[in-house]
């Protein structure tokens, strides 16, 4: 975490980085570390394929053990491991409450 | 009602084929969990079969659905997120929704999930130009919740579709569907007036590019992230301090259901064929052997799968009541971080967690597991996990041998049993999982639900019934073949059906293979037929030793008398006096070898022969290796 308030998350930091409530936008998927353990190419889809993309509207709706996260995109909801949270960049919504 | 087929083509009837089946073919195609096994169940109730498609160990869900305008053929089609296929399952379903443009495909769209829902809609719109489609919009009220309002006339408008709200679980809208199946317009042509507008091509941007489009003219709200119950109740459940504790609550009651509550209702079932076979002996005629072979070699078959089947419907109840609540995924995402320990996600968790309880329900619970692949390689683990049955034995073997020492020793066996499932799911993932990839867990989280009673008697009724069809004929066909070798005397002065074991061929094969034993300590053929028996089920080693002996067998294993004095001289002598190392030796063996018949049947019905057997000569192999190491070693200490 950067400070303890969501308000201060502005700029790209990655899901791990968010606490509950908070509001953001999807910027970017980093599967750079994941493609050096194997994974193919077409996981970036499969992400965009499930509304993980560039521009979506996310807000963590739990934190769970591990560093796992639930997200809302729109009415879906994720629950993500702390390594897919990892690759996962946003930009906070500034001046979203938490 | 519910069988396993064969491999079967998945193109539609050819109407100038007269033997081939005339009623229309309706395919139902979805993201996972948005209710489409529900409404498949909900359509055709109990008339449908589980079949594998061609050449895999993906099953598919076959049924009729007899309405009042004729019989609809409905296949239940994997969950997919997308047409371009990361699984075999995906591939399987990809595969079934392209394959004939005579096939009906019904779309289920989860109200709550629109835009990946609509993406998967897209793929298919674009890729099958001809082919009639049916959009099923289901989960209005989950979306309802979650502030999403989707007017379906108006998405039938927007999509130039016909599209029919559904709520399987309440049987609304089954009707329209009907309707909307069986119209001449509707199955003749799949569009009737309407006209469906599609992406431009089947290129993920263009797709991406009619959802948005699609989204747009729905004019639904943009940023629906209302707090529902879920969410209340995910607070809670997903709290790291309360959701560990509760899901361990939750794995120890499915624990106890497959041990403590389904043993007595087994027992019972046991007693109720034993008391059948007596009275069967009672009156019937002829030569003794024919009365002997009907009861101690088929009825016995009938009366082990009978027994599995209370304890079958316990797990599968309990695993259908979890899926349905929508509790299972938590479940997986709680389990999560333990898994990955071995390559795995957390959904691995619960049919392994199962199978300490009973190997068979665990391996059905497999299904739980979204790709063909994890469910095979959880399949072949789930062996290691040693289940209650081989408690006698290991009760038996170290209170006569190392009686200081049994608690010790037994539960020594059981931490082996969970190192040998990690260290072979490490090997497995690093040689013939490769394939696997380690992606991290992305789960959606379905809303919880009300379970329905009668969706857990069906997904019960289903699951039960193809056990004792295919597994069943495995198991009964083999104690069969058992029984006739125990019957055949392989030594002069014994008649059919009357001989020692010692003398008959099955004590034959016990002699011939226990030199191989030797290196483990414990080449005897008392130690031998006794692996062998437990080779059919674990429970009855005990009963084994006491009969190869000639002794009463024991009512409390550690209190084994006669019987562990003989066990341990026995022991004294194979193993040069090295009985405890011997012993060890033994224990290893009995954890690591096949659990039992029903869990190889089991495994064949969903894995093939292929895998089953391999994979059983993969635990002999490790069990004979694992024992001569402990023996070599032990001995030496």
């Amino acid at each position: 975490m950067r400070a303890g308030s969501p308000n201060a998350y502005v700029g790209d930091v990655n899901l791990t980085e968010l606490p509950p409530r908070t509001r953001a936008v999807v910027t970017g998927i980093d599967l750079a570390a994941a493609a050096a353990r194997g994974a193919g190419s077409d996981l970036a889809l499969r992400y965009r394929e499930l509304g993980l993309r560039a521009g979506a509207a996310i807000e963590v709706t739990h934190v769970a053990a591990f560093g796992g996260r639930v997200i809302a995109l729109g009415a879906d909801r994720f629950a993500l491991d702390r390594t897919t949270c990892r690759r996962i960049q946003v930009e906070v919504r500034a001046g979203v409450p938490a | 009602m519910s069988c396993h087929e064969g491999p079967g083509p998945l193109t539609a009837p050819d109407p100038t084929d007269p033997a081939a089946p005339t009623a229309p073919r309706v395919v139902l195609l979805g993201n996972p969990n948005v209710g489409k096994s529900t409404l498949f169940n909900t359509l055709v109730g109990a008339h449908q079969r589980v079949m594998n498609a061609p050449g895999t160990t993906v099953e598919l869900h076959e049924g009729t659905w007899h309405t009042p305008a004729g019989q609809l053929r409905i296949v239940d089609l994997p969950g997919t997120y997308s047409l371009l296929a990361r699984s075999a399952d995906e591939q399987v379903a990809a595969d079934a929704a392209l394959a004939n443009d005579r096939d009906v495909v019904v779309v289920t769209l989860e109200a709550a999930a629109l835009p990946r829902a609509l993406y998967l809609l897209g793929q298919l719109l674009a890729q099958r130009p001809d082919g009639p489609v049916v959009v099923a919009l289901t989960m209005v009220d989950v979306a309802r919740d979650r502030g999403i309002t989707p007017d379906p006339a108006r998405l039938e408008r927007v999509l130039g579709l016909p599209v029919v709200a559904v709520d399987p679980r309440r049987r609304a809208g089954t009707r329209d569907l009907e309707t909307r199946l069986t119209a001449p317009a509707t199955v003749a042509d799949g569009t009737a007036a309407l006209a469906p507008a599609r992406p431009a091509s089947p290129d993920a941007d263009d797709v991406f590019a009619w959802v948005t489009g699609v989204l747009a003219e729905l004019d639904l709200p943009e940023d629906a992230t209302a707090t529902t119950i879920s969410d209340r109740v995910d607070r809670v459940l997903l709290n790291p301090w309360i959701g560990l504790p509760v899901f361990g609550a939750v794995m120890w009651l499915v624990f106890q259901l497959a041990t403590t509550i389904a043993g007595p209702v087994m027992d019972a079932t046991e007693s109720v064929f034993a008391a059948l076979g007596t009275w069967i002996l009672g009156w019937l005629p002829g030569p003794a052997w024919v009365g002997s072979f009907l009861v101690d070699g088929v009825l016995v078959g009938f009366g082990v799968v009978a027994s599995f089947v209370p304890l079958l419907a316990l797990v599968f109840g309990a695993i259908a009541l979890l899926e349905d609540s929508g509790y299972l995924a938590r479940a997986a995402f709680v389990a999560d971080r333990a898994m990955q320990a071995i390559g795995l996600d957390g959904r691995a968790m619960l049919p392994l967690v199962i199978g300490f309880g009973c190997n068979v329900p665990a391996l059905t619970a497999t299904k739980t597991l979204p790709h063909a692949r994890s469910r095979l390689l959880v399949g072949l683990l789930i062996p290691l996990t040693s289940c209650p049955a081989r408690l006698t034995v290991l009760l038996l073997i170290a209170s006569s041998v190392f009686p200081e020492h049994t608690a010790t020793a037994v539960l020594g066996m059981y931490a082996g049993s969970i190192v040998l499932v990690v260290g072979a799911g490490l090997v497995l993932r690093r040689t013939l999982f490769r394939d696997l990839p380690r992606e991290g867990l992305v789960l959606a989280l379905p809303a919880y639900q009300r379970p329905r009673p009668l969706m857990l008697l069906r997904a019960i009724g289903t699951r039960s019934l193809s056990f004792v069809r295919k597994a069943g004929v495995v198991i009964v066909t083999t104690l069969a073949v058992v029984w006739v070798l125990l019957a055949i005397p392989v030594t002069p002065g014994h008649t059919l059906a009357d001989v020692p074991i010692e003398d008959s061929a099955y004590g034959a094969a016990a002699h011939a293979i226990a030199p191989a034993l030797e290196p483990a300590g414990f080449g005897d053929w008392h130690f031998s037929a006794a692996l062998a028996t437990g080779f059919v089920a674990k429970e009855v080693v005990v009963g084994s030793f006491a009969q190869t002996y000639s002794l009463t067998e024991p009512d409390d294993p550690t209190q084994a008398g006669d019987l562990g004095a003989q066990l341990r001289t026995t022991l004294d002598r194979t193993s040069g006096g090295h009985a405890s190392a011997a012993a060890l030796a033994f224990l290893v063996f009995m954890v690591t070898y096949t659990p039992c018949l029903a869990t190889l049947a089991e495994q064949r019905r969903l894995f093939g022969w292929r895998w089953t057997l391999g994979a059983a000569g993969a635990q002999i192999a490790t069990a004979w290796l694992l024992a001569v190491l402990v023996f070599q070693v032990g001995r030496l200490l």
